[in-house]
C-alpha cells in the first residue's frame, strides 16, 4: 500500500517554478528522496504537510488529502525540517514535553516519552540545559527527537545528516533501521548525501527541476542507471588509465583525486578485464566499486541536461 | 491549546519584553501616585483654586499619560508576536505539529490580550484612585466594574489590531508601527 501519493503537483513562487508536475508514490518502508539543491524536495514536503497549497495537482498521505485534512496527517507524521529552530530559552526536555502534548499525550506520559526519546538521540545529559546553549549537532539531534516524540507512523526527515558528525550519522542510520524494524515506522528521507542514504533506503525517487526523473527500488534504480559506472582506486593510476583506454572497453574516464570514474561499454567484460589486469600487472587495486546512487544521480542529471 | 497558550504567554513576557513592560508601568504608576498623594490633603475641605488645579492635573494625567502610553507601548512590545515566529523560523515547526491554525492564532491573541490587560490595569490604578477620590458619588464596586470593563474594551481593541497587523506584515517593526498608526487614528 502506498503511504504518500502525489499527482502532477505544481507550485510557483513568483517566477521560480519550484514544482512542474511532480508525481510521487511512496510505498511502505524507507524512501529516499534524492535531488540536488533547489530541486523541489523541501517544497514537496511542505505541501505534504499542508503548510503550502499546490497551484495544481493533488497529494495524499495515509489516504488523507493534504489540502483538506492536513490535521489528521500531522497527527500521524513527525517531521524534521531542514533548519529546525527552537525557542532558545526553554530546555530540551520542556520543548519535547510541549510537542508530545500537542500530539495528544497526557502530561505524565509525555514526560516519560520525552525522556526516552532524549535518551535515544543521545541528549539525555543535556536535557535540562536551555536550547540556546546547544551546538549545531545537538540542535539536529533535538530536531530528530521532536520528530520521534509523538509516536508517528511516518517520519519525514529533510536533510537529517546536516550538521551531524560521523558518529551522529551512523547513529541516525542505525536508529532509522531500528524504528522501521521494531515499530514499522515508514520514512521519507530527503537528502543529497547519498552514500548514507543508499545504506538504509528500500526505494528511491530522484527529482530534478521539480520533476520526478526516476523512482523505484533502490537497487534497481542503481543497476539501471549506474550499472556500467565504476569507481576505481589504484596505486598506479597512470598505468591503469593508459591500460583501460587502450582496451576499448570504456566509453569515458574521469579522474578526481585518487578516484577514477569509469563509464564502461559493457559492465561484465570490463569487470573481468580489470580484475585480471589488477592481478597480472600488480596495480595495487584498493577500491573497485560498481555503480552507486551518487553515480546514478550524476548520470541521470547529465542525461537530462542534453534534452 | 493549553500548551500553546502557555508557550505564547511565556514568550510574550520573556526577556527583554518583560523588562520593557514592567519599567514603564512602574514609572507611570509612581508618577501618577505622586500626583494623587499631592492632592490627597484637601479634597474633603472646600475646593479652592489650587485644589481645582491639582485635580485637573491629576484627571488630565490619567487621560494623557496612561492610555496613550499604553496604546503606544503595547503594540511596540508585543506586536511582533506572530512575525517573530516567522523570523525565528519556529512557525514552520509549529504548523507541522497537529494543531489547528485557528488555535495558533487564538492562543497568540489571548496572550497579547491578557498581558495588555494586566499592563493597562496597573498603569490605570493610580488614575482610578484619583477618580475615586474626586467623584466620591461612585460606589467602589461600580468603579471597579467600570474599570474592568473599560480595560477589557481597550485591551481587546489594542490586541486585535496588533495581532491583525502582525499577521499581515512580515517585519516586527512594521507591525508595531502599523498597529500604532491604526490605534492613534
Amino acid at each position: 500500500m502506498e503511504v504518500i501519493i502525489a499527482e502532477k503537483l505544481e507550485k510557483n513562487f513568483g517566477d521560480v517554478r519550484a514544482l512542474r508536475g511532480l508525481d510521487l508514490a511512496v510505498p511502505e518502508g524507507v524512501f529516499g528522496f534524492v535531488g540536488v539543491n533547489g530541486a523541489g524536495k523541501t517544497t514537496t514536503i511542505k505541501i505534504l504537510l499542508g503548510a503550502l497549497r499546490p497551484d495544481s495537482g493533488a497529494a495524499s498521505v495515509f489516504g488523507y488529502d493534504c489540502a483538506k485534512e492536513s490535521l489528521k496527517i500531522r497527527q500521524k507524521v513527525g517531521v524534521l525540517h531542514e533548519k529546525p529552530s527552537f525557542p532558545k530559552s526553554t530546555t530540551g526536555l520542556d520543548y519535547l514535553v510541549f510537542v508530545a502534548q500537542l500530539y495528544g499525550l497526557p502530561l505524565i506520559e509525555a514526560k516519560n516519552q520525552s525522556k526516552r526519546t532524549l535518551e535515544e538521540v543521545g541528549l539525555f545529559n543535556v536535557a535540562k540545559r536551555p536550547i540556546g546553549s546547544f551546538s549545531a549537532g545537538m540542535m539536529q539531534r533535538l530536531g530528530l527527537a521532536q520528530a520521534l516524540v509523538g509516536n508517528p507512523d511516518l517520519i519525514i526527515l529533510d536533510e537529517p545528516t546536516a550538521n551531524l558528525d560521523p558518529i551522529g550519522r551512523s547513529d541516525l542510520l542505525e536508529m532509522i533501521r531500528k524504528l522501521h524494524a521494531d515499530k514499522n515506522v515508514d520514512f521519507l528521507i530527503s537528502s543529497h548525501i547519498l552514500p548514507e542514504l543508499q545504506t538504509v533506503c528500500d526505494h528511491v525517487g530522484i527529482i530534478n527541476n521539480g520533476v520526478m526523473l526516476v523512482q523505484g527500488k533502490a537497487q534497481e534504480v542503481v543497476r539501471k542507471h549506474a550499472g556500467h559506472i565504476f569507481k576505481v582506486s589504484v596505486s598506479e593510476p597512470e598505468t591503469f588509465l593508459d591500460l583501460i583506454q587502450r582496451s576499448e572497453l570504456v566509453e569515458e574516464t574521469r579522474r578526481i583525486g585518487d578516484i577514477i570514474w569509469v563509464k564502461a561499454k559493457d559492465a561484465t567484460s570490463f569487470q573481468n578485464y580489470v580484475i585480471e589486469m589488477a592481478h597480472r600487472k600488480k596495480l595495487g587495486l584498493s577500491l573497485f566499486q560498481r555503480g552507486d546512487l551518487e553515480s546514478a544521480l550524476k548520470n541521470l542529471l547529465e542525461a537530462n541536461k542534453d534534452d | 491549546m493549553k500548551q500553546l497558550l502557555k508557550r505564547d504567554l511565556k514568550s510574550t513576557v520573556e526577556f527583554p519584553r518583560l523588562e520593557l513592560i514592567i519599567f514603564p508601568t512602574l514609572l507611570i504608576f509612581v508618577v501618577l501616585s505622586q500626583i494623587v498623594a499631592w492632592g490627597w490633603g484637601g479634597t474633603d475641605s472646600v475646593v479652592d483654586r489650587p485644589q481645582i488645579l491639582i485635580q485637573a492635573i491629576a484627571d488630565a494625567s490619567r487621560l494623557i499619560f496612561t492610555y496613550p502610553v499604553v496604546i503606544i507601548f503595547i503594540p511596540l512590545i508585543i506586536a511582533d508576536i506572530i512575525t517573530n515566529e516567522y523570523e525565528k523560523g519556529t512557525m514552520l515547526m509549529l504548523v507541522s505539529y497537529p494543531v489547528k491554525r485557528s488555535e495558533i492564532l487564538l492562543s497568540k491573541f489571548l496572550s497579547v490580550f491578557s498581558v495588555s490587560w494586566a499592563v493597562i490595569f496597573f498603569t490605570s490604578l493610580a488614575g482610578v484612585l484619583v477618580v475615586y477620590k474626586n467623584h466620591a458619588m461612585y460606589p467602589p464596586l461600580t468603579l471597579v466594574l467600570a474599570l474592568i470593563i473599560s480595560i477589557c474594551i481597550l485591551s481587546f481593541s489594542v490586541s486585535s489590531v496588533s495581532t491583525l497587523i502582525s499577521t499581515i506584515t512580515g517585519h516586527a517593526v512594521v507591525a508595531a508601527m502599523g498597529s500604532l498608526m491604526v490605534l492613534l487614528l
